[in-house]
């Protein structure tokens, strides 16, 4: 890890700092450029200089990749800039590559290796999803070239990230017009090669988020399309794409969460200042839980993004749902505490300039990021069929996760992209749950803080009830019961779902830092104030009778925020040095 | 259901923003709910309270009201609970006919400011207001949804809720208007301030004098308060005015619920685009899902694992 440290350590200098007006990577110049619907200039090539690109490429190709964790930790520095710089330059490409690293002959991964290594784009043309909005509206059909081999690609879709500019395209085609599983497959372009005027641009779609990116659209007019193309098997594109999924989602916390970081860092800056009279935004009680309240959902989004990526390389046969759940949540709970910040701003969030107008910014992208309801509900397909087996085989008796899933450094088995399975033969995160419930309630671990006594304790022990009543609802239902599956009160479970593993996501990490991991933040994450608050506010959201708040805790998060604003590090578990 | 004429108004003002729908009680019809919704994206439904009482008693009302019935439970007034469970029963019904399922299917939930949400159902968003004996629910696919109902005889003008509710430029526009408007634009003014802030699940938390309306004659635009700007082009705001209930059927409201209501509504545009197919039925993808349970069946037991 310590790598990985050292590669966001050096983005993040290289940045420079936010809020220093003579920045030309500072805050003036990325408003700028994103009224400009543009990255700011010398951006890329700080990304350039950086190899940024090599990030998403695995090692073994030339490239940098060798850890999820590491990934969504050298991300942040770029997203807590620009959203669109960071996903236009990179992400969307891994997204984009993730089928071929998982499907691809040796020859298709090299190709791509080559494009991202030598600076080009590789963008992903994606099939059609129910519930799809306009950025998975649509999609091209492949069918068989006359006279042996190959394909002829047809159809437009209207929203591609970098659709203009990507040497590489990752198309989901529909190659049987069947129903099914096995109705798409993937296939891999290089546009330079391809026929002048049988693929062709569609115009650029103007976002009211991440405008610096290009969304555009491309249309395949009878495109021919070589044999070699066909990533994996031929009606493969389904399984390419929840692979992918589940390689990509671990990710989406680090990137929101990014984003949140610096929302809330110009929220704290508002709120500790001084006005006539000597009195401060932080004398109001609501605005001190609003600043508590945002750090927390970035630290259980936080907690959720590493068992989401740690768990591909510990135990990839149980991580789907985990990915999955980090997806679904961190954009959710993160646009729930922006909305609060937005209040506490006041007047300044509708700022499109001066000091604060970063936050609106960040309020743009932050939709884009996530894909709104057509991403909860890719997100929902893989959870909920995973559901009715835990209920029934799995839920109060597996064993816990290993601590090594909870730890913030520390080596990890490679990565196998293509290992991970699609549906969980176990709920490791549950466990540690039910197994946190009986250490609170020994002598071994003692929750308590002054002025909360045992509420960590009663918190648990309640969350476990509720995993109770998960159980008692899914064992009723069948693993392939369609019609069960799609009411709405399933839904609703697989969201209290989600939620309950935030909360055992954040007892493991606490749980690992009282065995002294130390870094920056290790003392506060020691101190069982940040879980109590936390399981709090998630009790809350799941609806359930709740204890007295835990003000004395609250307190000590708050305090942490405040010292993090004035030591300028980073709001997440890692609590890194910022620029 | 109809839209009422009276609301037909609030085209003039808001622009796109959702015509009222009444709904006469629980068994509709609600196709103008999903008409509405396909058509513009959001709607916005009123009915009253005498009419959204649940037969059947504390134990029909308890299955209905699911985790909500412990606050309900709590309430120590009989009229707020009575309005507690009118407005929840038709917030269920109207979510209920979107995404087409039954009322007592649906999760109410409330994020932690107190903003209920459907859970688990993000293709929609909903909001919900009252005053006396009129109920009012917004639902919008576009993104997220705030309205807020009030007498339109409610008293502002010439009292606190003018400095304490309005920013300089609007008090600057309302000097500049009819005396005699001078209330009733008031009373829009705080539906607007209200239903915004409530999109942004912040009830009244987000000061009032921080942020201000220009009541165009073509669009209601959200400004800062010294009238410049704010930005917001994905924001759609509107008003309305719903008639009182002199002609509206058996019940007798109370003498109050004679007069004239004004409804306020905000929507946000996510700018995904039109997506039309609400159903819960459909939102898990066939294809996906085929894939999913196909190409990876789930383990037939836990001993199993290797």
């Amino acid at each position: 890890m310590g790598a990985y440290e050292d590669r966001a350590d050096a983005l993040e200098r290289a940045f420079g700092p936010l809020d220093d007006p003579a920045n030309p990577l500072g805050r003036e110049a990325i408003l700028a450029a994103d009224a400009a619907g543009r990255t700011p200039a010398g951006a890329e090539e700080v990304l350039d200089a950086h190899r940024f690109n090599a990030e998403f490429v695995p090692v073994e190709l030339g490239g940098a990749l060798s850890r999820m964790d590491g990934l969504g930790r050298v991300l942040r520095p770029v997203f807590r800039r620009d959203a669109s710089l960071g996903f236009g330059y990179g992400l969307n490409c891994f997204f984009a590559a993730a089928p071929v690293w998982i499907g691809g002959s040796a020859r298709q991964r090299a190709e791509v290796a080559g494009h991202l290594l030598e600076g080009r784009r590789v963008a992903v043309v994606r099939h059609e999803v129910a519930h799809g909005n306009d950025f998975v509206r649509e999609e091209f059909t492949a069918r068989p070239a006359a006279g042996g081999g190959g394909f002829l690609l047809d159809g437009s879709k209207p929203v591609i990230a970098n659709a203009s500019r990507a040497a590489g395209l990752v198309v989901f085609a529909r190659t049987s017009e069947g129903g099914g599983g096995r109705s798409h497959s993937v296939l891999l372009l290089d546009r330079p090669g391809l026929p002048e005027g049988r693929l062709t641009d569609l115009a650029r779609r103007s976002t009211n988020g991440m405008r610096g990116t290009e969304f555009g659209g491309l249309r395949a007019t009878g495109c021919p399309v070589p044999a070699g193309a066909l990533v994996g098997g031929l009606g493969g594109g389904y399984e390419l794409s929840l692979r992918s999924s589940l390689l990509i989602r671990g990710l989406i916390p680090s990137i929101v969460l990014a984003g949140a970081d610096t929302a809330l860092r110009t929220v704290a800056r508002f709120a500790v200042r001084r006005r006539a009279g000597g009195r401060s935004p932080l004398d109001v009680q609501h605005v001190r839980d609003v600043l508590t309240g945002a750090f927390l959902d970035l630290l259980m989004s936080d907690c959720l993004a590493l068992v989401a990526t740690r768990g591909l390389h510990l135990m990839p046969r149980q991580t789907s749902a985990y990915a999955a759940a980090a997806a679904y949540l961190a954009p959710k709970i993160i646009a729930e505490s922006m909305d609060g910040m937005s209040a506490v701003l006041g007047e300044e969030s509708l700022a499109r300039d001066g000091a604060y107008a970063m936050f609106a910014k960040q309020v743009r992208d932050l939709p884009v990021t996530s894909l709104g309801h057509a991403g909860s509900a890719g997100r929902q397909v893989s959870l909920l069929p995973q559901l009715p087996f835990f209920a029934r085989h799995v839920w109060f008796t597996d064993a816990e996760a290993p601590a090594a899933l909870f730890r913030l450094h520390g080596d990890l088995p490679p990565l196998d992209p293509a290992g991970a399975a699609l549906l969980g033969d176990g709920d490791p995160l549950a466990a540690t749950l039910v197994a946190t419930d009986g250490l609170l309630g020994s002598a071994d671990l003692p929750g308590d803080v002054p002025g909360d006594r045992g509420a960590l304790g009663a918190l648990t022990r309640t969350l476990v009830a509720e995993l109770g009543e998960l159980r008692t609802a899914f064992a009723g239902i069948g693993a392939d019961d369609r019609a069960a599956l799609v009411d709405p009160r399933s839904f609703a479970l697989a969201d209290r779902y989600a939620l309950v593993l935030a909360a055992a996501a954040c007892l493991g990490v606490w749980r690992e830092q009282r065995s002294g991991a130390g870094g920056p933040a290790g003392a506060f994450l020691a101190d069982p104030a940040w879980p109590t608050a936390a399981l709090h506010r998630l009790c809350r959201r799941l609806g359930l009778p709740l204890p007295e708040r835990p003000a004395a805790c609250e307190s000590r998060v708050l305090a942490e925020v405040l010292a993090r604003l004035h030591g300028r590090r980073s709001y997440d578990l890692y609590g890194t040095e910022l620029a | 259901m109809a839209p009422s004429a009276e609301a037909a108004g609030s085209g003039e003002h808001g622009g796109g923003a959702p015509v009222i729908l009444k709904a006469a009680g629980p068994r509709g019809p609600w196709e103008g709910v999903r008409g509405e919704l396909a058509h513009r994206g959001s709607a916005v439904v009123t009915g009253r309270l005498p009419d959204w009482r649940l037969p059947g008693g504390e134990a029909a009302l308890r299955r209905m009201l699911g985790r909500d019935w412990h606050r309900y439970e709590a309430m120590p007034r009989p009229l707020m609970k009575e309005r507690f469970a009118a407005s929840r029963l038709l917030l269920r019904h109207v979510v209920a006919a979107a995404i087409d399922t039954a009322p007592e299917q649906v999760d109410l939930a409330y994020q932690p400011g107190g903003r209920p949400y459907v859970r688990g159902c993000d293709q929609i968003d909903v909001s919900l207001s009252h005053t006396r004996e009129t109920l009012v629910v917004g639902i919008t696919r576009r993104g997220r949804i705030g309205v807020d109902v009030e007498s339109a005889d409610r008293r502002m003008a010439g009292t606190g809720s003018e400095s304490q509710g309005c920013t300089p430029y609007e008090l600057a526009r309302l000097d500049e208007g009819e005396a005699g408007d001078r209330n009733a634009t008031l009373v829009r003014l705080w539906t607007l301030k209200e239903a915004y802030s409530k999109a942004l699940g912040q009830g009244l938390r987000f000061r009032f004098t921080e942020f201000g309306f220009d009541l165009g004659a073509d669009r209601i635009r959200l400004v800062r308060p010294d009238g410049t700007p704010a930005g917001g082009g994905e924001w759609t705001f509107g008003t309305g005015v719903l008639g009182g209930d002199r002609n509206g059927g058996g019940d007798a409201g109370d003498a109050g619920d004679a007069g004239e209501y004004v409804v306020g509504t905000a929507v946000c545009d996510s700018g995904f685009g039109e997506a039309s197919d609400l159903s819960v039925r459909t939102a898990l993808d066939a294809g996906l899902l085929d894939a999913l349970l196909g190409a990876a069946a789930p383990p037939a037991a836990p001993g199993a694992r290797a």
